[in-house]
Protein backbone atom coordinates (compact mmCIF):
# COMPACT_ATOMS: atom_id res chain seq x y z
CA UNK A 1 0.00 0.00 0.00
CA UNK A 2 1.15 3.40 -1.07
CA UNK A 3 2.60 5.93 2.23
CA UNK A 4 0.62 9.19 2.35
CA UNK A 5 2.42 11.92 3.25
CA UNK A 6 1.02 13.53 6.22
CA UNK A 7 1.85 17.01 5.16
CA UNK A 8 0.54 19.62 7.55
CA UNK A 9 -2.01 17.24 7.28
CA UNK A 10 -5.33 17.68 5.76
CA UNK A 11 -4.75 21.36 6.32
CA UNK A 12 -4.02 21.61 10.27
CA UNK A 13 -1.47 24.00 9.03
CA UNK A 14 -3.49 25.97 6.18
CA UNK A 15 -1.61 29.17 6.96
CA UNK A 16 0.63 30.40 9.58
CA UNK A 17 -1.16 29.70 13.30
CA UNK A 18 -3.67 27.97 11.40
CA UNK A 19 -2.26 24.27 12.03
CA UNK A 20 -2.35 25.72 15.80
CA UNK A 21 -5.60 26.85 15.98
CA UNK A 22 -7.23 23.50 14.74
CA UNK A 23 -4.84 21.27 16.41
CA UNK A 24 -6.14 23.52 19.40
CA UNK A 25 -9.71 22.88 18.38
CA UNK A 26 -9.70 19.19 18.98
CA UNK A 27 -7.79 18.93 21.49
CA UNK A 28 -9.43 21.45 23.36
CA UNK A 29 -12.84 19.75 22.41
CA UNK A 30 -11.37 16.76 23.55
CA UNK A 31 -10.91 18.04 27.39
CA UNK A 32 -14.12 19.18 27.61
CA UNK A 33 -15.76 16.05 26.52
CA UNK A 34 -13.52 14.39 29.11
CA UNK A 35 -14.35 16.42 31.70
CA UNK A 36 -17.93 16.64 30.81
CA UNK A 37 -18.22 12.92 30.01
CA UNK A 38 -16.52 11.74 33.81
CA UNK A 39 -18.90 14.47 35.25
CA UNK A 40 -21.99 12.63 34.09
CA UNK A 41 -20.55 9.33 35.23
CA UNK A 42 -19.39 10.75 38.95
CA UNK A 43 -22.97 12.27 39.17
CA UNK A 44 -24.89 8.74 38.09
CA UNK A 45 -23.04 6.72 40.76
CA UNK A 46 -24.01 9.02 43.30
CA UNK A 47 -27.56 9.90 41.85
CA UNK A 48 -27.27 13.23 41.48
CA UNK A 49 -28.55 12.96 37.28
CA UNK A 50 -32.02 13.27 38.64
CA UNK A 51 -31.08 17.24 39.33
CA UNK A 52 -30.51 17.41 35.71
CA UNK A 53 -34.53 18.38 35.19
CA UNK A 54 -33.77 21.02 37.37
CA UNK A 55 -31.82 23.00 34.72
CA UNK A 56 -32.87 24.86 31.68
CA UNK A 57 -31.84 23.00 28.58
CA UNK A 58 -30.30 25.80 27.15
CA UNK A 59 -28.62 27.34 29.67
CA UNK A 60 -27.44 23.68 30.09
CA UNK A 61 -25.86 24.24 26.47
CA UNK A 62 -24.99 27.52 27.18
CA UNK A 63 -22.82 26.39 29.78
CA UNK A 64 -21.23 23.55 27.55
CA UNK A 65 -20.87 26.25 25.18
CA UNK A 66 -18.70 28.48 27.67
CA UNK A 67 -16.81 25.31 29.20
CA UNK A 68 -16.09 24.28 25.44
CA UNK A 69 -14.92 27.52 24.23
CA UNK A 70 -12.83 27.80 27.76
CA UNK A 71 -11.29 24.84 27.36
CA UNK A 72 -10.28 25.30 23.25
CA UNK A 73 -8.93 29.15 24.39
CA UNK A 74 -6.55 27.34 27.42
CA UNK A 75 -5.57 24.36 24.88
CA UNK A 76 -4.50 26.36 22.42
CA UNK A 77 -2.57 29.67 24.78
CA UNK A 78 -0.87 26.01 26.46
CA UNK A 79 0.36 24.48 23.07
CA UNK A 80 1.72 28.27 21.95
CA UNK A 81 4.56 27.33 23.99
CA UNK A 82 5.02 23.40 23.87
CA UNK A 83 7.87 22.60 22.41
CA UNK A 84 8.94 18.77 22.06
CA UNK A 85 7.54 15.73 24.58
CA UNK A 86 8.65 17.26 28.33
CA UNK A 87 6.25 16.24 31.13
CA UNK A 88 7.79 19.11 32.96
CA UNK A 89 6.39 21.78 30.13
CA UNK A 90 3.58 19.68 29.29
CA UNK A 91 1.92 20.07 33.17
CA UNK A 92 3.17 23.66 33.45
CA UNK A 93 2.23 24.88 30.49
CA UNK A 94 -1.51 22.68 31.24
CA UNK A 95 -1.71 24.57 34.67
CA UNK A 96 -1.11 28.04 33.22
CA UNK A 97 -3.85 27.28 30.43
CA UNK A 98 -6.06 26.09 33.05
CA UNK A 99 -5.87 29.63 34.92
CA UNK A 100 -6.30 31.60 31.81
CA UNK A 101 -9.02 29.90 30.67
CA UNK A 102 -10.77 30.04 34.07
CA UNK A 103 -9.91 33.98 34.22
CA UNK A 104 -11.11 34.63 31.53
CA UNK A 105 -14.63 32.63 32.06
CA UNK A 106 -15.06 35.09 34.78
CA UNK A 107 -13.75 38.18 33.25
CA UNK A 108 -16.53 37.35 30.65
CA UNK A 109 -19.27 36.61 33.22
CA UNK A 110 -18.65 40.10 35.21
CA UNK A 111 -18.26 41.90 31.23
CA UNK A 112 -21.96 40.50 30.94
CA UNK A 113 -22.82 41.53 34.46
CA UNK A 114 -21.31 44.98 33.77
CA UNK A 115 -23.17 45.20 30.48
CA UNK A 116 -26.15 44.47 32.26
CA UNK A 117 -26.18 47.87 34.69
CA UNK A 118 -27.33 50.36 32.57
CA UNK A 119 -30.38 48.50 32.56
CA UNK A 120 -31.03 47.40 36.09
CA UNK A 121 -29.84 51.56 37.15
CA UNK A 122 -33.19 52.02 34.54
CA UNK A 123 -35.21 49.90 37.05
CA UNK A 124 -33.82 51.06 40.49
CA UNK A 125 -31.93 53.73 41.97
CA UNK A 126 -28.74 54.68 40.41
CA UNK A 127 -26.60 54.76 43.62
CA UNK A 128 -27.96 51.59 44.72
CA UNK A 129 -27.25 49.70 41.85
CA UNK A 130 -23.83 51.22 41.74
CA UNK A 131 -23.23 50.22 45.11
CA UNK A 132 -24.44 46.65 44.75
CA UNK A 133 -22.44 46.31 41.78
CA UNK A 134 -19.17 47.38 43.04
CA UNK A 135 -19.93 44.97 45.93
CA UNK A 136 -20.94 41.83 43.84
CA UNK A 137 -17.44 42.73 41.52
CA UNK A 138 -14.82 43.71 43.83
CA UNK A 139 -16.11 40.89 46.60
CA UNK A 140 -17.70 37.84 43.89
CA UNK A 141 -15.08 39.34 41.46
CA UNK A 142 -11.91 38.10 43.81
CA UNK A 143 -13.46 34.97 45.31
CA UNK A 144 -14.75 33.54 41.78
CA UNK A 145 -10.96 34.62 39.82
CA UNK A 146 -9.26 32.48 43.34
CA UNK A 147 -11.77 29.71 42.17
CA UNK A 148 -10.98 29.95 38.66
CA UNK A 149 -7.22 30.27 39.35
CA UNK A 150 -7.74 26.82 42.01
CA UNK A 151 -9.99 24.92 39.73
CA UNK A 152 -8.47 25.41 36.39
CA UNK A 153 -5.14 25.34 37.52
CA UNK A 154 -5.97 21.62 38.62
CA UNK A 155 -7.76 20.98 35.48
CA UNK A 156 -5.14 22.24 33.55
CA UNK A 157 -2.70 20.21 35.92
CA UNK A 158 -4.66 16.95 35.32
CA UNK A 159 -5.07 17.45 30.81
CA UNK A 160 -1.32 18.36 31.04
CA UNK A 161 -0.37 14.68 32.25
CA UNK A 162 -3.35 12.95 30.36
CA UNK A 163 -2.44 14.62 26.62
CA UNK A 164 1.45 13.94 27.68
CA UNK A 165 0.82 10.29 28.19
CA UNK A 166 -1.62 10.17 24.86
CA UNK A 167 1.56 11.81 23.23
CA UNK A 168 3.52 9.18 24.32
CA UNK A 169 0.65 6.41 23.24
CA UNK A 170 0.82 8.29 19.59
CA UNK A 171 4.57 7.41 19.75
CA UNK A 172 5.45 10.61 18.61
CA UNK A 173 8.19 11.30 21.48
CA UNK A 174 10.26 14.96 21.18
CA UNK A 175 9.18 15.02 17.03
CA UNK A 176 6.07 16.99 18.39
CA UNK A 177 6.09 20.50 17.85
CA UNK A 178 3.03 22.12 17.26
CA UNK A 179 5.26 25.66 17.11
CA UNK A 180 7.04 24.16 14.20
CA UNK A 181 3.48 22.82 12.30
CA UNK A 182 2.20 26.12 12.41
CA UNK A 183 5.58 28.35 11.49
CA UNK A 184 5.66 25.99 8.40
CA UNK A 185 2.18 26.48 6.94
CA UNK A 186 1.08 24.07 4.52
CA UNK A 187 4.26 22.53 1.96
CA UNK A 188 2.56 18.79 2.15
CA UNK A 189 -0.70 19.73 0.22
CA UNK A 190 -0.67 18.66 -3.58
CA UNK A 191 3.27 17.29 -3.06
CA UNK A 192 3.65 13.79 -4.20
CA UNK A 193 3.83 11.19 -1.21
CA UNK A 194 7.40 9.72 0.10
CA UNK B 1 -38.06 19.69 29.47
CA UNK B 2 -40.05 20.84 27.17
CA UNK B 3 -40.82 18.08 24.09
CA UNK B 4 -39.99 20.12 20.64
CA UNK B 5 -37.27 20.98 22.67
CA UNK B 6 -36.24 17.58 23.61
CA UNK B 7 -37.25 16.12 20.14
CA UNK B 8 -34.46 18.91 18.50
CA UNK B 9 -32.03 17.96 21.04
CA UNK B 10 -31.81 14.08 20.28
CA UNK B 11 -32.25 14.87 16.38
CA UNK B 12 -28.96 16.64 16.62
CA UNK B 13 -27.75 14.01 18.98
CA UNK B 14 -28.44 11.19 16.47
CA UNK B 15 -27.00 13.49 13.60
CA UNK B 16 -23.96 14.27 15.71
CA UNK B 17 -23.42 10.59 15.89
CA UNK B 18 -23.91 9.52 12.67
CA UNK B 19 -20.88 12.03 11.94
CA UNK B 20 -18.64 11.56 14.58
CA UNK B 21 -18.92 7.57 13.65
CA UNK B 22 -19.31 8.05 10.16
CA UNK B 23 -16.43 9.97 9.49
CA UNK B 24 -13.49 7.42 10.44
CA UNK B 25 -15.59 4.91 8.98
CA UNK B 26 -15.15 6.11 5.55
CA UNK B 27 -11.92 7.31 6.03
CA UNK B 28 -10.72 3.63 7.39
CA UNK B 29 -12.49 2.60 4.13
CA UNK B 30 -11.13 5.13 1.86
CA UNK B 31 -7.34 4.70 3.06
CA UNK B 32 -7.85 1.00 2.17
CA UNK B 33 -8.95 1.37 -1.02
CA UNK B 34 -5.18 3.38 -1.94
CA UNK B 35 -6.52 6.48 -3.64
CA UNK B 36 -4.41 9.23 -4.74
CA UNK B 37 -2.27 11.32 -1.42
CA UNK B 38 -4.38 14.42 -2.61
CA UNK B 39 -7.30 12.63 -1.71
CA UNK B 40 -6.41 11.15 1.50
CA UNK B 41 -5.26 14.63 2.48
CA UNK B 42 -8.58 16.55 1.60
CA UNK B 43 -10.63 14.21 3.25
CA UNK B 44 -8.74 13.64 6.42
CA UNK B 45 -8.61 17.44 6.98
CA UNK B 46 -12.46 17.91 6.61
CA UNK B 47 -13.24 14.59 8.68
CA UNK B 48 -10.59 15.83 11.38
CA UNK B 49 -12.60 19.00 11.79
CA UNK B 50 -16.20 17.40 11.49
CA UNK B 51 -15.46 14.52 13.96
CA UNK B 52 -14.15 17.25 16.27
CA UNK B 53 -17.06 19.30 15.98
CA UNK B 54 -19.47 16.12 16.16
CA UNK B 55 -17.73 14.80 19.71
CA UNK B 56 -18.56 18.18 21.42
CA UNK B 57 -21.99 18.14 19.88
CA UNK B 58 -22.59 14.57 20.68
CA UNK B 59 -21.52 15.01 24.13
CA UNK B 60 -23.32 18.05 24.98
CA UNK B 61 -26.65 17.09 23.62
CA UNK B 62 -26.16 14.07 25.46
CA UNK B 63 -26.22 15.86 28.58
CA UNK B 64 -29.80 17.04 27.42
CA UNK B 65 -30.88 13.55 26.61
CA UNK B 66 -30.35 12.59 30.08
CA UNK B 67 -32.10 15.95 31.36
CA UNK B 68 -35.13 14.98 29.47
CA UNK B 69 -35.20 11.71 31.53
CA UNK B 70 -35.05 13.20 34.32
CA UNK B 71 -36.17 10.68 37.44
CA UNK B 72 -37.11 8.08 35.13
CA UNK B 73 -32.99 7.09 35.17
CA UNK B 74 -33.03 3.86 36.32
CA UNK B 75 -30.53 3.22 39.29
CA UNK B 76 -27.13 2.73 38.67
CA UNK B 77 -27.73 -1.02 40.26
CA UNK B 78 -29.84 -1.88 37.33
CA UNK B 79 -29.33 -3.46 33.87
CA UNK B 80 -29.62 -0.16 31.88
CA UNK B 81 -27.32 1.44 34.79
CA UNK B 82 -24.59 -1.31 34.03
CA UNK B 83 -25.40 -0.66 30.17
CA UNK B 84 -25.50 3.24 30.61
CA UNK B 85 -21.84 3.03 32.27
CA UNK B 86 -20.56 0.96 29.58
CA UNK B 87 -21.21 3.32 27.28
CA UNK B 88 -19.49 6.34 28.93
CA UNK B 89 -16.82 4.31 29.47
CA UNK B 90 -16.83 3.75 25.20
CA UNK B 91 -17.33 7.15 25.19
CA UNK B 92 -14.33 7.88 26.64
CA UNK B 93 -12.59 5.34 24.72
CA UNK B 94 -13.68 6.97 21.70
CA UNK B 95 -11.98 10.44 23.22
CA UNK B 96 -8.74 8.80 23.75
CA UNK B 97 -8.81 6.94 20.62
CA UNK B 98 -9.84 9.97 18.50
CA UNK B 99 -7.15 12.21 20.35
CA UNK B 100 -4.06 9.68 20.11
CA UNK B 101 -5.20 9.63 16.39
CA UNK B 102 -5.32 13.44 16.02
CA UNK B 103 -1.43 13.97 17.64
CA UNK B 104 -0.42 10.94 15.20
CA UNK B 105 -1.94 12.82 12.41
CA UNK B 106 -0.62 16.72 13.32
CA UNK B 107 2.64 15.51 15.37
CA UNK B 108 3.68 13.61 12.44
CA UNK B 109 2.68 16.40 10.14
CA UNK B 110 6.85 16.89 8.89
CA UNK B 111 6.95 13.23 8.23
CA UNK B 112 5.27 10.34 6.45
CA UNK B 113 3.08 7.62 7.91
CA UNK B 114 2.31 4.34 6.33
CA UNK B 115 -1.25 4.36 4.87
CA UNK B 116 -2.08 1.20 6.45
CA UNK B 117 -1.20 2.61 10.30
CA UNK B 118 -3.50 5.89 9.44
CA UNK B 119 -6.42 3.19 8.45
CA UNK B 120 -5.64 1.07 11.40
CA UNK B 121 -6.52 4.14 13.70
CA UNK B 122 -9.49 4.95 11.54
CA UNK B 123 -10.58 1.88 12.39
CA UNK B 124 -9.86 1.86 15.88
CA UNK B 125 -11.71 4.83 16.42
CA UNK B 126 -14.43 3.27 13.91
CA UNK B 127 -14.30 0.39 16.20
CA UNK B 128 -15.11 2.38 19.39
CA UNK B 129 -18.04 4.27 17.93
CA UNK B 130 -20.12 1.85 16.41
CA UNK B 131 -19.68 -0.05 20.23
CA UNK B 132 -21.07 3.48 21.69
CA UNK B 133 -23.90 3.30 18.82
CA UNK B 134 -24.33 -0.96 19.75
CA UNK B 135 -25.14 0.74 23.70
CA UNK B 136 -26.78 3.62 22.88
CA UNK B 137 -29.75 1.48 20.69
CA UNK B 138 -29.89 -1.06 23.69
CA UNK B 139 -30.25 1.65 26.13
CA UNK B 140 -33.28 3.53 24.21
CA UNK B 141 -34.65 0.34 23.54
CA UNK B 142 -33.81 -2.40 25.31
Amino acid sequence: MARARIGTVIGWGAGPGEGLSRFGFALGTFHASVLVAVGVMLAYRQGGLSNLEDLSTMVGLGLFALLWWASVYGTRWALSGVHGHSMEVALRRGILGGIRAGLAVVALALGVFALSLPFVMAAGGVLEVLTAGLFIVGFYGVAASLGAVIVGGGLGFLFGLLDWVILALAGIGNGFDPQEESRHGSPGRGQPGA
Amino acid sequence: MDLDLSLAVRAVHVLAAAVAVGAPVALFLVIRAGPAQQVVESLMGRAERWQWTALGVLVATGVGNLAALGEAIPDTGTAWGQMFFAKLGFVLLLLVVSAVRTFVIAGESMATVPANRLAAWYGVTAAAGLAVLLLAVVLAHG
